[in-house]
């Protein structure tokens, strides 16, 4: 990276924006943060991580390397001092200014009007700086009125102590994030891995200091923040009928997902770039308001000569018995996955084909009476001399034993184990979920040409998954032909190096764009 | 002093009118009672005294009385209003245990200061019979004593057994005195009086204890009080000096004063009249006690059952209005009675002041003071609606109010003459009163906004 600007001497060239993941979760997003900062050495990193409370994180998973120079925290959800709750005067012509810039952001008539009139908001705590508490807004007599204006205009039908709640608590963390913008490191560059909470810090730092900022998205935050809102208990709904949904959600739920939808639509608005994993996400973050024009698409990727020694014991083993299928299953055995439907599908498949074999590799006891579930359905079915969980498995031992790799998940983002069994030369059965079509099918032109690269299947369909494998079973050089098909899709499209080549280009790029 | 008044009240449902007027009978004894019952024995005690020819001791024996009775309320106000906080705490947290030891400990510390102010002042600057300064001294602390534990009265809930108490207290004292005047000579009257006041201070601290007695005799927890309730304290300082400081200043500074004993003064022609026209408070009392205070309590009540438990904010706005309009309903009906006793007693206060053997001039100043009185009622019941708000500041302010504009105005009538005698009084409470309704306004107003934005998140 020696084509990176000499930088100022304590600033950072990325500043990378983390809500509850690296460097002290484990998970997708770690990994793959993981992998972009230990792949690029030369790059000066800068850590902004955002977390609920200090004494609920666990210790850190990653060790940090050395170019990573700076480290700041947030925790959103720690409670409030007296002090923080106790007002500061504030001047009669800053109090009017502020509380009217406020209330627009609740009364304003469109998205893009109250986009605007958050940035003012900003430069107005800006302007104030410490002269301004949590308290003002709270115990403000002007913040009082708005509260009854919004809550006339919206609620005025709901429990008003409730309301008056849940606006406390929704306003609070967003508010302990904003009193932290100035602990965000200086970078040239600021880049934030979801929406939310660290799209907004990520695009007021970046604007206060006048740099590019751009988003990457694995899944779609605002989308999973809603689904969970709508799942949560913790929030005061009206008494409602059970399984009655017609109704909707309660006006404090509505207030929650609000709070979020407008935090994606603030981040992708500021946003110069941004990035999905898949082109399925792109029309998923266009409906949650991101403009279409800046959005682009960068997949995850491997090393694949990693897996040349597994793909050459798979070829070998393909070589030697070509017709009993081995079909095998990678991940938690977890309700996400459906096992049940595949369970269902092997049954059937067994029917006509009795000599195929059915492998699950992956922990089990994530829940353990999904796991007691499907072994009862095994035995009630009496396919346990064919269907085996074989727990925890290193892929490079598992994968040379299988045939084809199925997948029923009912939600996926884009699985790395598809990239990876492909790398190995396994085509895959799968449901049409997240990035799986694009995996299977190609998503540029020369990607397609390639041809399919396993079978798609419609989600919780049992006949579908089942009809796709038989397909393998009637006609076992299918498994050749569309594993190769797969090997070179990796090799083209999903390698890790060309993937971060991209990455290192759009923070080198987009920086001199800018200046 | 809400939960006399639903006592009462209950006492009123069956609605007859021999019902009705016992019941306001009653509730004019319990809000009065006990300083109805003091002046009535020391007016009486002042005629058969003056009949068994004791002028001279007479003279004394009042003027000690009533400086005894205004510095106790004044030095121990500030303290009651803050223990009776402590009390009702301790009352609503159950911990009732601690109530006994903190009387005890509060009484300890009252003696201990009441006794170093009230000897230096009696032997040094006093002159008299050396019994009769040395049981004034006595009083003074006894008295002191009586206040404190006055406030701990109200958790006993037993408002017979106090009355029973203060008639007993006051009977023995007025006997005693009349006997130790008549047996031992004028100088003994002070220790007569003071034998019954001894009893009575025995009656009630044997009533906390056959309630909340306990071996332990020492509990300092209320210290903090003093700390976190500063205005209470604030409130009983300056609503006692108020109260009396117009008396202090023509006692010491109006050409109508007499000298009795050293700094001791008396000004008869203010004082009678006065003492007189607070006896019209009664009325006005027993309607605040069972109309405004329960129907103003009842609504509140209402208005947080709203607010806890889910109410939409026009619910809410709607039981605030309920309040208010209750609060209007009360206070005219206590300005109907009250304006009626007053006008009355304005209009017969010749006769009256005649059949007492009062002059003209003090005529006057009971018609000008029973104006003050008039306001004074209503001040009071503004004060507790203050309380009921939690507003204690703005009770405090108006307190202070009460006692400067008492101390500047009075301290004018008194360089300015006799045809303004009095009206220092009633521009305080006319003050006072203004300064406190406009509070109690603004709360209103403010009622939903005070309830919720003053809420703290989390601890």
């Amino acid at each position: 990276m020696s084509v990176m600007p000499p930088a100022e001497s304590d600033e950072a060239d990325v500043c990378l924006l983390l809500e509850g993941t690296y460097p002290y979760v484990q998970g997708g997003v770690s990994s793959w943060v993981n992998q972009i900062i230990s792949r690029m050495p030369e790059v000066r990193f800068a850590i902004f991580y955002i977390g609920s409370r200090r004494d609920m994180t666990p210790k850190r998973f990653y060790r940090i390397p050395e170019h990573v120079i700076e480290i700041s925290e947030s925790y959103i959800f720690e409670s409030l001092s007296e002090e923080e709750q106790t007002p500061l005067p504030l001047s009669r012509s800053f109090r009017k200014r502020f509380y009217e810039t406020f209330a627009n952001l609740y009364l304003g008539e469109s998205a893009d009007e109250r986009i605007e009139v958050f940035w003012r908001l900003i430069d107005l705590l800006d302007e104030v700086g410490d002269g301004i508490r949590f308290g003002n807004l709270c115990k403000d007599y002007d913040a009082w009125l708005i509260l009854k204006e919004v809550y006339d205009k919206y609620a005025s039908e709901e429990s008003f102590i409730d309301f008056f709640w849940s606006t406390r608590f929704m306003h609070m963390p967003t508010w302990r994030l904003l009193m932290d913008r100035r602990k965000v490191p200086k970078a040239r560059v600021y880049h934030s891995i979801s929406t939310g909470y660290a799209g907004l810090i990520g695009s007021i730092a970046a604007r206060y200091h006048n740099r590019p900022y751009f988003i990457t998205e694995h899944g779609i935050y605002t989308k999973e923040r809603i689904a969970e809102i709508s799942q949560a208990t913790w929030i005061h709904e009206r008494d409602r009928q059970l399984f009655d949904y017609s109704q909707g959600l309660g006006i404090f739920k509505g207030m929650w997902i609000q709070l979020f939808n407008f935090l994606g639509r603030v981040t992708y608005d500021a946003s110069e770039k941004t990035i999905a994993l898949f082109d399925g996400n792109k029309s998923l973050q266009v409906e949650y308001g991101a403009p279409r024009e800046r959005l682009d698409v960068i997949p995850n990727g491997i090393d694949p000569s990693r897996f040349d020694k597994a793909r050459a014991k798979w070829l070998d083993r393909r070589s030697r018995s070509a017709n009993n299928i081995v079909v095998g299953f990678v991940g938690r055995v977890v309700p996400i996955k459906d096992v049940k439907t595949l369970i269902r599908a092997a049954s059937s498949v067994l029917r006509k084909y009795p000599e195929t074999q059915f492998l699950f590799a992956g922990p089990t006891e994530e829940d353990p009476d999904y796991f007691k579930e499907c072994n009862e359905m095994i035995g009630l079915f009496k396919l346990a001399d064919s269907v085996k969980f074989l727990g925890r498995q290193d892929v490079m031992d598992f994968f040379p034993g299988i045939d084809v790799m199925v997948l029923t998940s009912i939600s996926e983002g884009l699985p790395l184990v598809i990239i990876e069994g492909y790398a190995v030369g396994v085509p895959v059965v799968t449901t049409d979920v997240g990035a799986c079509r694009e995996l299977v099918y190609g998503r540029s032109p020369e990607d397609k040409q390639l041809g399919p690269s396993g079978v798609l299947t419609k989600i919780s369909s049992p006949d579908d998954t089942a009809a796709a494998l038989v397909q393998f079973c009637e006609d076992p050089r299918l498994v050749d032909v569309m594993g190769e098909r797969g090997r070179e899709r990796v090799e083209r499209f999903y390698v890790e190096s060309e993937i971060i080549a991209q990455y290192e280009d759009l923070y080198r790029n987009t920086h001199w764009s800018k200046r | 002093m809400a939960g006399i008044g639903f006592q009462l009240k209950k006492k009123l449902l069956p609605g007859t009118l021999t019902g009705v007027m016992q019941g306001y009978g009653y509730a004019a004894m319990i809000s009065s009672g006990p300083w109805i019952i003091s002046i009535v024995s020391l007016a009486i005690l002042g005629v058969l005294l003056t009949a068994g020819g004791f002028t001279q001791e007479l003279d004394l024996f009042f003027v000690f009385i009533t400086h005894i009775y205004g510095a106790s309320l004044i030095l121990t106000g500030p303290v009651q209003m803050v223990m009776t906080r402590f009390a009702a705490d301790q009352h609503f947290k159950k911990d009732e245990g601690t109530v006994f030891p903190a009387l005890m400990t509060s009484l300890a510390v009252t003696s201990f200061w009441a006794g170093m102010l009230a000897l230096p002042v009696f032997l040094l600057l006093t002159e008299g019979a050396l019994v009769f300064r040395l049981s004034s001294a006595f009083f003074f602390v006894i008295l002191c004593c009586i206040w404190m534990t006055t406030v701990f009265l109200t958790s006993l809930k037993d408002y017979n057994a106090v009355l029973r108490s203060f008639a007993v207290g006051y009977a023995i004292s007025f006997s005693c005195a009349w006997c130790c005047a008549v047996l031992f000579g004028g100088e003994f009257t002070m220790l007569g009086y003071v034998l019954g006041q001894v009893t009575l201070l025995l009656m009630f601290l044997k009533a906390v204890y056959d309630k909340f007695g306990s071996w332990k005799l020492s509990n300092w927890d209320f210290l903090p009080y003093f700390k976190s309730h500063w205005p209470l304290a604030v409130i009983g300082f300056f609503y006692n000096l108020g109260m009396w400081s117009d008396k202090f200043i023509y006692w010491w500074f109006s050409s109508v004063s007499i000298q009795i004993s050293g700094f001791f003064y008396a000004a008869p022609i203010y004082d009678a009249a006065v003492y007189l026209s607070f006896l019209s408070v009664v009325p006005g009392m027993a309607v605040f006690l069972i109309k405004l205070e329960t129907d103003y309590a009842e609504n509140y009540e209402r208005f947080f059952h709203y607010v806890i438990n889910k109410g939409t904010l026009s619910e809410i706005f709607e039981a605030k209005r309920q309040m208010v309009s209750s609060l209007r309903e009360g206070l005219a009906q206590l300005l109907k009675v009250q304006a009626l006793v007053t006008g009355c007693l304005a209009l017969f206060a010749e006769q009256i002041l005649g059949g007492l053997k009062l002059g003209a001039l003090q005529t006057g100043v009971f018609q000008v003071t029973l104006v003050g009185v008039f306001f004074l009622v209503i001040f009071l019941s503004m004060l507790t609606m203050l309380f009921y708000l939690n507003q204690l500041r703005h009770a405090a302010w108006s307190c202070v109010c009460f006692c400067v504009v008492n101390i500047l105005c009075t301290s004018f009538n008194v360089v300015a003459g006799e045809q303004w005698y009095g009206t220092g009084f009633v521009a305080a409470t006319l003050a006072a009163l203004a300064l406190s309704t406009y509070f109690v306004n603004l709360n209103h107003r403010l009622l939903e906004y005070n309830t919720f934005a003053p809420q703290q998140i989390g601890g």
